[in-house]
């Protein structure tokens, strides 16, 4: 029930920064109900169990992304204060992202989406191993190494991001690096771009 | 099974992927606009995240018998990892073309930018 | 400090109990639990903020008496012996100053600024572990979490610069947030490596791997981190004072200038939460090196480890203090493109060159299960090829990281003479 009171307050705040950010007359100000909507974001993450997710989201949307769009509204001093802040297709935008929020909360709502009961909390906040040996497991980094009755170790969890970096590094290697590039390039294209 | 119904993740979701469709598309200043797409990358996270949570079960690795490869089951979350970066990328090449036609019209408002216009 | 971690000390989890049961008799059994949660939260947090606060104050008076001693004066001596109440007074004059909010500014950006900038000062002690079971709450990405929270000051001082209306507001506030922005990255590449060697984010963890194995965290390879990685501790030191722009990385800050940065338009407690924010970033900076680098509240030698481990770690944490200070006392400021040269052109190669090396070695260490006087042995090789190589990025690129001003050269004897 505590569970589902903060979810209520951090969707809230959540749902209305958003709202804050495409109704502010200052872009100044909109950036800033973003902010505070990542930060809700950021929540709702811890809430999901994956705290990890939740920290990467404040360090790079709180503190990079957000920056940047700070940066990009000062140097690009709003010479607009005064005018109408949305276009002529206010209505029809209106209407598009109604009528869209309706088909998608619908079918949220309604889907069987295969939900699997054995989707509990784990035991130690990470992910419970089976099926690899002892000797293995134990050399995973962040792997909890306890004691169980008979006075054995066994490995209790491994957490969420030891799984992650192993995840990262065998089966999603190619987009790991391809992803590198991509910041590389995105990095070099907004320097050449953006110089005098 | 948690407290919160999965739904109601799919509605917040939801609601941050239209309000930002709405920024996205009614908004003048493009920085605005920008910041639309942003809150749809976070909407789609938010779903994405949410129903690997609900979905994935906890017992989730195993060897594979004949090549001894582990399958990790961190698919979620490791997309939701890889639209965050995309995210940032797609934000600091946008914001510096933002700033380049500023730099070359002084202006920042969408309906101007319409030179390829019919 | 949860209780049931069995690591607490035995006087908070009697404390713990005995809330525990008060509750369960007055209230009913779905909201006792709850209740003894909220409530020794609460509990915590005001310890945590009562130790930080009054640490805080006495930093500053320290400030005072330390520069004032390296610049061959006394310092602050006039409120109480040996100035001792001189925080207080100055408390006191911030909250009776007048408050001006200036005409053109906006209201809510600007007076949300000095109210935003505290909370993420703050929150960062969450992780700092004290002791053995004394750390408020043990994250598996407590580290991250440190560095998290410690980047979104960011906008509040964007807000302040922006919301002041002023353009040198402006400017200060934009130098600042390039100045910390930049200056993540050697920090936290710098950090890298000593993660690796530790093998977890967590801050109870990293401390156990220095030193005496903390349950559930190893102790690979149980020296402290500064001998294995001295580099890495001198970039992550000179990146963290530029983090929380300390003299000599304050030019948006700029004391002795005319305009004041961010918070030219700031003044009584306003300024104060942007002093006061500024002297908790400094100590939670301390601690943060004391964990990752100096073995946290671990003795140095096992003999010595009846000293409370809380002893040792704000032993550590003055030390760290004192250092900081020694280098706003000493150091002149950097200009701000010397600032920008420094971080971009020498700390992050060196810090990329320390990930590498940092990298093979562990992974070799760890992989022929070599003993930790080996490991050493191994970091000590790869550390003086990163200072030759330290050295090299120094003197080689000491041109391109910002030289003197261009036309200030003084005029030669020709020119004099004519």
């Amino acid at each position: 029930m505590i569970e589902q009171a903060f979810f209520l307050v951090l969707a809230g705040v959540t749902l209305g920064a958003a709202l804050g950010v495409v109704t502010a007359r200052s872009v100044f100000v909109s950036a800033l109900w973003l902010v505070l909507s990542f930060l809700g974001i950021a929540g709702l993450y811890v809430l999901l169990d994956t705290g990890f997710l939740a920290v990467i989201q404040v360090l790079i949307y709180v503190g990079a992304i957000s920056v940047l769009i700070l940066f990009a509204i000062m140097l690009t001093r709003n010479i607009m204060v005064g005018e109408r802040a949305t276009n002529n297709q206010w209505a029809m935008g209106l209407a598009l992202a109604l009528a869209l929020f309706g088909t998608l909360a619908a079918v949220g709502h309604q889907a069987d989406w295969r939900l699997n009961d054995a989707a509990v909390v784990p035991a130690a906040g990470g992910l419970v191993l089976t099926g690899d040996s002892l000797a293995e497991r134990a050399t995973v980094p962040g792997a909890l190494v306890i004691q169980d009755e008979a006075g054995a170790p066994t490995v209790a969890a491994s957490g969420n991001i030891a799984t992650l970096g192993r995840a990262f590094m065998s089966d999603y290697l190619l987009a790991f690096e391809v992803a590198a590039v991509i910041l590389l390039v995105a990095l070099l294209g907004a320097i050449v771009i953006a110089r005098e | 099974m948690p407290a919160v119904p999965v739904w109601w993740y799919l509605i917040v979701a939801a609601g941050l992927f239209c309000i930002g469709l709405y920024g996205a598309l009614t908004r003048r200043n493009a920085i605005n606009v920008l910041m639309g797409v942003e809150l749809m990358l976070n909407g789609v996270n938010v779903q994405t995240v949410a129903l690997w949570r609900y979905v994935t079960p906890a017992v989730a690795l195993d060897v594979n018998g004949a090549t001894g490869r582990f399958v990790t089951a961190v698919d979620g979350l490791a997309f939701a990892m890889f639209v965050i970066v995309l995210a940032a990328a797609e934000a600091a090449v946008g914001l510096a073309l933002i700033i380049a036609i500023y730099r070359s019209r002084r202006s920042v408002r969408m309906d101007e930018f319409a030179l390829l216009h019919g | 400090m949860n209780p049931q971690d069995g690591l607490s000390p035995p006087a908070a989890t009697a404390l713990r109990a005995a809330l525990d049961q008060a509750l369960a008799r007055v209230l009913p059994e779905q909201l006792a639990g709850p209740t003894a949660d909220v409530l020794w939260w609460a509990l915590l947090g005001t310890l945590i903020l009562a130790v930080i606060q009054v640490s805080m104050l006495y930093a500053t008076w320290l400030e005072r008496k330390a520069v004032g001693r390296i610049q061959n004066r006394l310092g602050a001596n006039r409120v109480g012996k040996f100035g001792l109440l001189q925080p207080i007074a100055d408390m006191v004059k911030m909250l009776t100053k007048e408050d001006i909010t200036p005409s053109g500014a906006h209201r809510w950006v600007y007076n949300l600024a000095p109210i935003l900038v505290v909370p993420p000062a703050i929150l960062v002690f969450a992780v700092i572990p004290v002791g053995a079971g004394l750390v408020a709450t043990d994250l598996s990405v407590g580290f991250l979490f440190f560095i998290a929270v410690s980047s979104t000051v960011v906008i509040p001082i964007v807000m302040a610069g922006w919301g002041s209306r002023n353009k040198y507001a402006l400017i200060g506030a934009m130098r600042a947030v390039a100045q910390i922005v930049s200056y993540e990255i050697p920090q936290v590449l710098s950090v890298i490596g000593v993660l690796l060697m530790a093998g977890t984010l967590s801050t109870q963890g990293i401390i156990s791997s220095q030193g005496v194995a903390v349950p559930p965290y190893g102790s690979f390879p149980g020296v402290w981190f500064v001998l294995v990685q001295p580099v890495a501790f001198v970039i992550f030191m000179l990146a963290t004072v530029a983090e929380i722009e300390r003299s000599p990385f304050d030019m948006p800050e700029a004391e002795s200038e005319i305009i004041a940065g961010y918070h030219t338009e700031y003044s009584g407690i306003k300024f104060g939460m942007f002093y006061l924010s500024l002297y908790f970033l400094t100590i939670a900076a301390a601690c943060l090196g004391t964990i990752l680098f100096l073995g946290g509240w671990q003795a140095p030698l096992a003999a010595l480890s009846f000293i409370p481990g809380w002893v040792w770690f704000s032993g550590k944490t003055l030390l760290l203090v004192l250092f900081f200070m020694w280098l706003r006392g000493t150091l002149p400021r950097l200009r701000v493109d010397q600032m920008m040269g420094f971080c971009w052109k020498i700390l992050v190669p060196l810090a990329l060159a320390n990930l590498m090396v940092a990298g093979l070695v562990g992974k070799l260490a760890k992989q022929a299960d070599a003993s930790p006087l080996f490991t050493l042995a191994g970091f000590t090789l790869a550390n003086l090829v990163l200072v030759a190589v330290a050295v090299w990025l120094l003197v080689a690129w000491r041109s391109r990281v910002g030289g003197p001003a261009v036309g200030l050269r003084p005029p030669t004897v020709a020119e004099g003479a004519a």
